[in-house]
């Protein structure tokens, strides 16, 4: 999963793909976080893998994306066809 | 207060008291610090005198210290009051702000435990003399309730200012 770029997140254990999600529903992360009703921040360092979030939280980010949740976080090693 | 349409406070003005908190627990934690050292101390050197401070003293000198932690505690790890909404109680109180309130409660643990341990050792060695039980309780209730506050105003600090920069 590493070509296709994002943050790590809980010591490399989950890949992140989320920037790329929002910015390319061409959300900002306040936009995004007012739809999920969650902080900036939080949004924030899930982008940047310092926050891993919990099952409720990664389903409702993408549910607010459009996209499954398996395209917003993945582990390492980890293909999507 | 800039308001939506739906009469909520606007989700920037939620932010910007989110700020402000983290800056509160900060202010009210160093100044809890501050002023349960110096009553340590100020313990410390009464009890030199006949019979040592006495029990109006400590409940007088003590009990503004004692309400600011209570206070401290509030606004760390209390809700952010009847002024927002629920939804913006949410954004307030969310997944992170709960995860690193976690970890603040974490480290008042173990600071409270190092402590007593460090306490209990020194009561088996024979050196828990009353004096060092009055200057260690408060500075032991000091550690205990300013470190976990001090640990989640940090943590919420790194948050706010990692997202002003990736914003």
């Amino acid at each position: 999963m590493g070509d296709r770029g994002g943050e790590e997140a809980g010591a490399g254990r989950l890949r992140v793909h989320l920037r790329e999600a929002r910015t390319g529903a061409g959300w900002t992360q306040a936009e995004l976080a007012g739809r999920v009703g969650v902080s900036r921040k939080t949004i924030n360092t899930v982008e940047n893998g310092v926050f891993v979030p919990s099952t409720v939280l990664a389903l409702q980010l993408a549910r607010a994306l459009g996209q499954p949740v398996e395209a917003l976080f993945t582990l390492p090693g980890d293909e999507l066809g | 207060m800039q308001r939506q349409a739906g009469g909520g406070n606007s989700l920037e003005a939620v932010e910007r008291f989110a700020q402000r908190r983290w800056r509160m627990v900060l202010l009210f934690t160093i100044t809890f610090a501050v002023a349960g050292l110096n009553w340590a101390f100020q313990l410390d050197a009464y009890a030199g005198s006949v019979g040592g401070p006495s029990r109006a003293r400590i409940v007088m000198t003590g009990m503004p210290w004692a309400v600011w932690g209570l206070a401290v505690l509030r606004v760390t790890f209390g809700s952010a009051g009847p002024r927002w909404s629920a939804r913006e109680r949410r954004v307030l109180d969310d997944e992170l702000a709960a995860a690193n309130r976690r970890t603040a409660v974490a480290v008042g643990y173990w600071l409270l435990l190092a402590g007593l341990a460090g306490l209990g050792t020194a009561a088996v060695a024979g050196a828990a003399a009353p004096i060092l039980l009055r200057v260690a309780v408060p500075i032991l209730v000091t550690a205990g309730v300013a470190g976990p506050a001090l640990v989640f105003s940090v943590l919420q600090q790194r948050a706010d200012v990692d997202a002003g920069r990736h914003g």
